[in-house]
């Protein structure tokens, strides 16, 4: 069931593409990713729940993004130069991307979230070059070579895990499989073990886009077409930091938790002041975004870092309520970029009287960390845990960076909100991209109630589970 | 075929000619694929299978679509150093020693070939770092598949081959990847340098 799940979003999109009819092309799209996502719902009850969760976050978040591009083709593709840069190649991408996260998400095993991890920087590769110009031409460049080396430093990390797993008594087939690792955990050799996680950690660490492995991601996420970019800043950096997660809940049980966790605590909080400072210097608001997706990698990061129960339950609730708000925020882009025809912040005036301006504006607030969405519960109940931990310079790094975003992110809101703005603005057919929109502004606001619905005790037990030292 | 490797690996990173590094790419692989060879259990028709693929696409294939690029677009032979012949060297030297000095940690006092596995690992990285051509990074980015290929074999020769063969296929598609973005690229720099690729920053 979970193998025809992952498949079906690359395999029927790809079909889809090959229908003759392009009004028929479009229909099938939209049917498919509803039928995606339905699939991957029926599926979650076969999964753990920290899988069913992620899955049918990447399902819903990639369904919604499937219908907005079929209501506005992302600007800059055609090119008929590139294969690539064509729409039908542009969905095609786009399934093999949705199937890559989904095999990230719901493997049991470390090896297949390496191979879906390093599916997704082969399947939108394309997708942030498909505009087909000189600065998407480097941004891909970038991200293909830096986030190529830095998944190969994860492999190299999961084959000296598995040797210190086989050396503990695992049988080779298991020695990958975070289930079969936990109870040898304390086998383990020492110093191999701790190689080995650290590895790990910084190859998935450099698809998440923590500093100081983030120079792809602002890059790579400003140069792709805006809902490529609320995928790639939304889900892909989700995926990554569920791999982080899994390797945690793996060093949770071995003499090597503390360093491990170190690590993620000090470079959650680098992350969060150096991502925030250069916040304050962009000068597009795409690239201020993707910056702002290091910053909450980073809150992230740091709440793992934190190594308690609840810490765990608001990374997680706080990568879900990012999913969806950094979606929110560059799908809005895609609306005002495809009126005002530009994503520099001095371009964008008066946009609370145009399409996708006030859902721009509620992701800004989002994203800010301010009520009522679910970021400023999740960001609060991280205070706490760092508060209960007494990990106040760790804690004092991450307030100070925090502060900044916020004035950062107010500075664009005031800017691009107030104001009138140019007459004559084009009214082109935004209405599937704001169904879209109004979805991820649904999801987002309804997350708000997570904490507050009763299987989120089975998470936290099963998150719980997972940190707590032996 | 330690010192094969190492010979290999500091011809990919001091030479700036592409065919040279092609030809250092190449025995580099064959070295490998002789250290990483399915040998005892794992001989099976299977496993020679999956090897003889592999062998296939990073000894072949890869090279082959490097050289296609440069023939099809005269792509200049030059991997654009970034730094001096002496620095390169030294590099290599350098590589070598951290190499060792790694190698000799705890970890891996039971891994003969550690010294090695690092050594690969650290010239692939090199090739990337010293020169500025788009094909030298798409011969670092094969090397690099090389090396975790060495690595498996020498860390952890019991685990499944599927590991090595996800990351050749990963490694070769990236490859093919690269050369259809550097395609691309050669409409606004026909030199390839990276150079030209670096508008975005800040």
């Amino acid at each position: 069931m979970t193998t025809i799940v992952v498949l079906f979003p690359f395999v029927s999109l790809t079909l889809a593409a090959l229908l003759a009819n392009r009004s028929m092309r479009s229909v099938a799209r939209v049917f498919l990713a509803g039928a995606g996502l339905i699939g991957t719902i029926l599926a979650a009850s076969t999964m753990d729940w920290l899988s069913a969760i992620f899955a049918v976050s990447v399902s819903l978040l990639c369904a919604i993004v499937v219908l907005f591009s079929t209501g506005i083709l992302p600007k800059g593709g055609n090119n008929p130069m590139e294969p690539w840069s064509r729409k039908p190649a542009y969905f095609i991408l786009l399934g093999a991307f949705w199937s890559s996260m989904l095999l990230t998400v719901t493997s049991t095993g470390f090896i297949g979230i390496w191979i879906g991890i390093s599916a997704t920087t082969l399947a939108t590769t394309f997708l942030v070059a498909y505009s087909g110009g000189k600065a998407a031409l480097e941004a891909a460049w970038k991200y293909l070579m830096l986030c190529s080396f830095g998944i190969a430093i994860a492999l190299i990390g999961m084959l000296l895990l598995g040797r210190a797993a086989m050396m503990a008594g695992v049988a080779p087939g298991q020695a990958l499989s975070w289930s079969a690792l936990i109870p040898h955990a304390l086998l383990m050799d020492i110093p191999l073990t701790r190689v080995a996680l650290t590895l790990m950690l910084v190859g998935f660490a450099t698809k998440a886009g923590l500093v100081p492995m983030h120079a792809w991601l602002p890059d790579a996420h400003s140069k792709a077409p805006a809902p490529v970019s609320a995928l790639l800043s939304g889900l892909l950096v989700s995926c990554a930091l569920y791999a982080i997660l899994r390797v945690q809940s793996v060093a949770a049980h071995t003499p090597s938790a503390g360093l491990f966790d170190g690590i993620l605590l000090y470079g959650g909080a680098a992350s969060i002041l150096i991502a925030s400072l250069l916040m304050l210097a962009q000068r597009d608001v795409k690239r201020l975004f993707s910056y702002s997706t290091v910053e909450h990698a980073g809150i992230v990061a740091f709440a793992l870092g934190l190594a308690t129960p609840l810490a765990a339950f608001a990374a997680l609730y706080h990568i879900l309520n990012h999913a969806f708000a950094k979606s929110m925020a560059f799908l809005s882009v895609g609306m005002v970029q495809e009126q005002y025809g530009s994503t520099s912040i001095g371009d964008l005036r008066g946009l609370w009287s145009v399409r996708g301006g006030r859902t721009l504006l509620a992701a800004m607030i989002a994203l800010a960390g301010l009520p009522p969405f679910g970021l400023f519960f999740s960001e609060l109940l991280i205070v706490v845990a760092a508060v209960q931990v007494r990990a106040w310079s760790a804690l004092a790094i991450a307030l100070v960076g925090l502060l900044i975003a916020f004035a950062a992110l107010l500075r664009l809101a005031i800017a691009s909100e107030s104001g009138t703005h140019a007459h004559g603005l084009p009214a082109p057919k935004l209405r599937l991209a704001t169904v879209a929109v109004s979805c991820v502004v649904a999801a987002s606001s309804a997350l708000v109630a997570v904490p507050f619905v009763p299987w989120s005790h089975a998470v936290y037990g099963l998150l719980a589970a997972m940190v707590n030292r032996p | 075929m330690s010192v094969v490797i190492i010979l290999a690996g500091a011809v990919l990173v001091i030479d700036s000619r592409l065919r040279s590094a092609l030809v250092a790419y190449v025995v580099f692989t064959l070295s490998v694929l002789w250290v990483a060879h399915p040998q005892g259990p794992q001989a099976n028709a299977m496993g020679i299978t999956l090897f003889a693929m592999l062998a296939f696409v990073k000894v072949v294939v890869g090279p082959a679509a490097v050289l296609w690029l440069r023939m099809r677009y005269r792509v200049p032979d030059d991997l654009v150093p970034s730094f001096n012949l002496g620095i390169r060297i030294g590099v290599v030297a350098v590589a070598l020693y951290l190499a060792r000095y790694f190698s000799h940690a705890q970890a891996f006092s039971d891994a003969p070939g550690a010294t090695t596995v690092f050594y690969a690992f650290f010239a692939s990285i090199c090739v990337v770092i010293l020169h500025r051509n788009l094909l030298a990074h798409v011969v670092g980015l094969l090397a690099l598949g090389s090396a975790v290929t060495l690595a498996a074999a020498v860390f952890a020769p019991s685990l499944p081959g599927a590991i090595e063969l996800a990351d050749t296929f990963d490694a070769v598609f990236a490859t093919f990847i690269a050369i259809a973005v550097a395609r691309a690229v050669i409409q606004h720099d026909p030199h390839l340098d990276m150079r030209s690729l670096r508008n975005l920053r800040g």
